[in-house]
């Protein structure tokens, strides 16, 4: 017998959810409208809109997507930018039961048509300024029949699209009529996240309207939200994060959110002072900027009293939090999870994402699946414990799914350590993806671009530490015999077809790459490396890559 | 004698058992013993030959026989090469063989001469098949592939230990199980995972070192590979193995080789039940029995008048032992209480636990690596679908009283157990289906006086078509294992169905035997094998 014991069904102390909560988002965003009506529940990029606004206009947005045809179990995408518009979508579909699948606004080319692809939408809504992206891509999406654009601008759009593909604008979907409303269950897909794939493509990441409500209350109960609270965040939309613990962690609180699309630290104080903010979500990058920032007498002058996110560097999670009077709690996660791990308040350990929460057993194992002793890294696993709130699985890709549930534990990929009293440290990713600035990036899909490049042989893509926290992208190429390579033809060459977080900023030409004797790179080794003498620096170039 | 602690793999414990006494006896067949020193002997000569034709580690050899030397030899060869085992129900015939050989991607098989035919009945279907290996004198001939006699297997083979490594956590066997909702499923297990059936059995019956076990299931299923065989291993005991079971002369066998422990399911307990009282029946060394479901009705009877305790559990191909009593405690009607390996809980149809008294579907998580099935083979769909939440969903239904005692109820799955056998009411229904004159038709269990169940076939034909019932079991007969073919048929105008159109079984379970159907028993009706 080992440390897999006793890992049923559990009601742990602290965060639950009662037995007659609402556990389908439409019915409990009407919910939430009847009880809140007027009051504001959103502003976004600088708009608000109120509870009741909330619930009459997803329910417009809805009555406009089913007249196209949309109905319970069909998929459709959104590549949005945060808008309230995005919200009034994502909302409607959520509520009429369209699966929805949010894209990351960077993907381009090969990726956003593997998405959009892959994931079965047979519609898509999308910002204006992303339409064009289409174009090359929209011959090969042979399942997409509805594009629907949010203008900004009036007259010809300028994208030629299919025939079989219907464009329609966005705003002539608000349509003043009672939508059907379907029998859902809290075991339903509500979305599905895209996350980078390590071995293949992305992969497609099931989630429930149970998971999302489960997430939101966690958060509430994490951070002691009440209807006075005002949160903020700059996370895009696309992400977990915003959606389920920023925007719907606020209505589960009656609160309200504030949300914009750009962080900004030397203003970041004072929009909390303007709008009385009161929490904001964070990463890494987020923090070490706010921390740079030149003291001013008047840091801890602010609203703010608690902070959401992972990871705060050890060295400067208490000294940030006495200069801006501000109390982080820090968790640890993934989209397949949501939060597994958590600091609750006054019981943080500094350097640490905290212990279990009450939604899954946690443990560390060796290759064997056994469980290691306290202290000794391993991989992060977790089991949970109540339906629902671990992923349904990976979108068509269920090979991927019983690979990563492999005695019935989802293997996160992630390396960690749990001490004695269960706390857990977060180390690395174990699975081969580059983690830049709150995304995350296959290597395997960045070396896919760069090998279409004539003049290379062969690339390896991995990540190197960045003064921001996390990484920055790393590429070292092999060119072929004969033929020559500057740095910037190849990220001209990959700028087109890559979101610009994955453009590599280092670019190291090499004569091989270290392998094993059966030919795997040995990753490993260019890792330690790290960004050597003869390594080219994009920023230290000044060259610019454009979103 | 002593209790075996190497390596959890097949090949390891009959190696160390044959080199700590080559000559004693492990299984006593009918006409035939094997001693432990000659089936190591031929185990490796049978890996070493697969080597030869290329077919290594990984690769997936199956075998189609009764229970005989061969088949032992062939099994634990196998496992000596890291080959994955792949036993065949010797009822297979027709399209749901040729299915099983591909979608296991078997590359060779042993099979018994009697069969050989089906084999070349579908050869044209058969994708990865390249070896055929005959028991007897005769070389197969199947189009496609290369003969072979098990004899002529063996004299060519190299007897040294192949140089294989083999882990406990590599892949064992492939069982098929039935499916439901679709064809059989493979169910992956590794040698582990055989362990773990087979040292939870040694715990809860109490057995000892020199144990003589009786079996006569056969040795395509799990039971008597891992509930008796591995334990007769691990404990250095004796087998007496039989084809075929005899109730009349059970008893006799028993005295005659101090059998004290045999493995029994419902029939085989009603049949030996229903034999005449004979002054001698409880002068026999039988002390225990293992295996499910022992009849509430008979079982006090059954247990004063033969001298045996019964111990009844609760498992699958999938997961092995779930829940079980002990030889020392054991609450009759039950099948006992979870294993310390699991986490077992019943749930309701949204995932959650129900409270005691409440029925649910039994749910397990693994508190080991490796010691439940790993995967559907090639069918990560079904896989991912039994994991969600990360609780395995075994498809039975029971109820836990107060004190954690599990009852057994019924599968919800669509599937019927007849004499230790599932049964995929998919695959009968495909098979009436695709008859010229059939319109639809839907296949239940009905309760059998055996125990267990019987199969029930509701069969709508089409407007103005003319069809006997034999008909529709010449059919079944024909392409599937003489086990599935229903006894009984009713013919009616429409099925009962759901506003969704789906055909609604559960009311034809309850409507049952009614007064217009035919019971191929009165009409004399001869399946054939």
């Amino acid at each position: 017998m080992n440390g897999y014991a006793g890992t049923g069904t559990r009601l742990d102390s602290g965060f639950t959810v009662p037995d007659d909560a609402l556990r389908v988002i439409g019915p409990w965003i009407r919910h939430k409208a009847e009880r809140n009506g007027d009051r504001d529940a959103l502003e976004v990029m600088g708009r608000p809109k109120t509870y009741a606004g909330v619930h009459v206009d997803s329910d417009r947005i809805l009555a406009g997507l089913q007249s196209l045809g949309l109905e319970a179990g069909s998929h459709a995408a959104i590549m949005m930018t945060n808008s309230l518009e995005n919200i009034d979508v994502w909302f409607a579909m959520t509520k009429g039961g369209i699966v929805e699948v949010p894209i990351n606004t960077a993907n381009k080319g090969y990726l956003l048509r593997y998405i959009i692809d892959q994931s079965d939408a047979g519609a898509l809504v999308i910002d204006e300024a992303f339409a064009e992206r289409l174009e090359p891509i929209a011959g090969e999406l042979p399942k997409l029949r509805h594009v629907v654009v949010n203008r900004t601008t009036s007259g010809d759009l300028g994208v030629e699209l299919p025939s079989r593909i219907t464009v329609h604008d966005l705003a002539g979907l608000y349509v003043d009529r009672t939508p059907a409303y379907p029998d859902l269950s809290a075991g339903d897909t509500s979305a599905i996240l895209y996350t980078s794939g390590t071995t293949g493509p992305s992969k497609g990441v099931m989630v429930s309207h149970e998971a999302n409500l489960n997430l939101a209350r966690n958060c509430v109960w994490l951070m002691s939200y009440t209807s006075d609270d005002v949160l903020y965040t700059v996370f895009p939309l696309f992400h977990l994060n915003a959606k389920y613990s920023s925007v719907m962690a606020a209505m589960e609180a009656d609160a309200r959110v504030v949300m914009e699309d750009r962080f900004s630290a030397s203003t970041f104080w004072d929009t909390t002072r303007e709008k009385g903010i009161t929490e904001f979500n964070y990463m890494g990058a987020l923090l070490m900027m706010l921390f740079k920032q030149p003291e001013r007498p008047d840091d801890a002058d602010n609203p703010v009293r608690v902070a959401w996110g992972a990871p705060c560097p050890a060295d400067i999670w208490r000294p940030l939090e006495e200069r801006f009077g501000i109390e982080l709690v820090e968790v640890y996660g993934m989209t397949e999870i949501a939060i597994a791990t958590e600091n609750r308040r006054g019981e943080t350990k500094v350097g640490t994402a905290g212990r279990e929460s009450a939604n899954f057993h946690v443990r560390i194992f060796d290759e064997h699946d056994q469980v290691c002793p306290p202290g000794v890294p391993g991989e992060i696993v977790v089991r949970p414990k109540k339906p629902n709130v671990v992923f349904k699985g990976y979108y068509g890709q269920e090979e991927a799914t019983q690979q990563a549930w492999r005695n019935l534990w989802f293997h996160t990929g992630d390396r960690g350590a749990m001490d004695a009293d269960g706390y857990v440290t977060f180390i690395d990713r174990m699975k081969d993806c580059i983690r830049r600035r709150g995304e995350n990036i296959s290597s395997w899909e960045v070396e896919a671009v760069v090998n279409t490049h004539d003049a290379v042989l062969e690339s390896a893509a991995y990540g190197v530490a960045s003064e921001l926290t996390e990484e920055e992208v790393m590429v070292a190429v092999v060119v072929k015999d004969g033929r020559s390579l500057t740095p910037e033809e190849l990220l001209d060459h990959c700028q087109p077809r890559m979101a610009h977080f994955a453009v590599p900023r280092y670019l190291r030409l090499v004569a091989e790459l270290p392998k094993t004797p059966s030919q795997r790179i040995q990753k490993y080794k260019l890792r330690d490396e790290g960004v050597t003498e003869d390594t080219w620096d994009r920023v230290e170039a000044s060259y610019e890559v454009k979103r | 004698m002593t209790t075996y602690s190497g390596p959890r793999t097949l090949g390891a414990v009959v190696a160390a058992r044959a080199a700590a006494g080559p000559d004693r006896v492990l299984i006593d067949f009918e006409d035939r013993s094997v001693t432990y020193g000659v089936l190591d002997d031929d185990a490796n000569r049978f890996a070493n030959r697969l080597g030869d034709l290329g077919i290594a580690k990984g690769d997936k050899v199956a075998i189609m026989l009764d229970n005989c030397p061969e088949f032992l030899a062939a099994w634990v060869g196998t496992a000596k090469a890291g080959i994955v085992e792949v036993p065949i129900n010797t009822g297979y015939k027709g399209d749901l063989f040729a299915y099983l050989l591909n979608q296991a991607e078997v590359r060779a098989i042993v099979v018994d001469p009697r069969w050989v035919e089906r084999l070349e009945a579908v050869a044209g279907d058969l994708e990865t098949l390249e070896h055929v290996i005959a028991v007897g004198d005769d070389v197969p001939a199947v189009a496609g592939t290369t003969g072979h006699t098990f004899g002529g297997f063996l004299d060519e083979g190299d007897p040294d230990p192949p140089d294989v490594e083999v882990a406990p956590e590599d892949t064992a066997t492939i069982l098929f199980t039935s499916g439901t909702t679709g064809p059989s499923k493979g169910a992956v297990r590794s040698h582990r995972a055989n362990f773990a059936i087979a040292e939870a059995t040694i715990t809860l019956m109490d057995y000892a070192p020199g144990e003589v076990f009786f079996t006569v299931f056969p040795m395509f299923h799990v039971n008597a590979k891992t509930n008796t065989v591995i334990p007769a291993l691990i404990l250095d005991g004796r087998i007496v193995m039989h084809a075929r079971f005899s109730a009349s002369s059970f008893w006799d066998t028993t005295r005659e080789h101090g059998v004290t422990a045999f493995n029994y399911m419902g029939a085989l307990l009603m049949m030996l039940h229903k034999q005449p009282p004979r002054p001698d029946d409880a002068d026999n060394p039988v002390r225990k029995a293992y295996g499910a479901p022992a009849p509430v009705e008979i079982f006090e009877d059954f247990q004063d008048r033969f001298g045996v305790d019964l111990v009844e559990v609760y498992g699958s191909t999938e997961c092995g032992i779930v829940t079980y009593n002990t030889i020392h405690e054991m609450r009759l009607g039950t099948c006992g209480r979870a294993a310390p390996y699991y986490d077992v809980e019943l749930h309701d149809e949204l995932d959650n636990p129900v409270p005691p008294g409440v029925p649910g579907e039994i749910v397990v998580r693994p508190r080991e690596p490796f010691i439940m099935f790993t995967e559907y083979y090639r069918n990560p769909e079904a896989t991912a679908e039994a994991f969600r939440n990360l609780w395995y969903h075994t498809g039975d239904r029971a109820v836990m009283d107060e004190d954690g005692y599990y009852t057994y109820l019924d599968r919800i799955k669509d599937s019927i157990r007849r004499r230790g056998e599932n049964i995929s009411s998919w695959e009968v229904e495909r098979v009436i289906n695709s008859i010229e004159e059939v319109q639809e038709a839907a296949v239940v269990g009905v309760p059998s006086e055996l125990t267990e169940e019987e199969v029930l076939a509701i069969v709508v034909p089409k407007p103005g078509a003319d069809i006997a019932p034999e008909r529709i079991l010449d059919e079944v007969n024909g392409r599937m294992p003489h086990f599935a073919v229903p006894r009984y048929v009713r013919f009616v105008a429409e099925l009962p169905k759901s506003p969704a159109q789906r055909i609604q079984k559960f009311r034809l379970r309850e409507e049952g035997l009614t007064g217009d159907t035919w019971d191929r028993e009165d009409h004399g009706y001869v399946v054939t094998r």
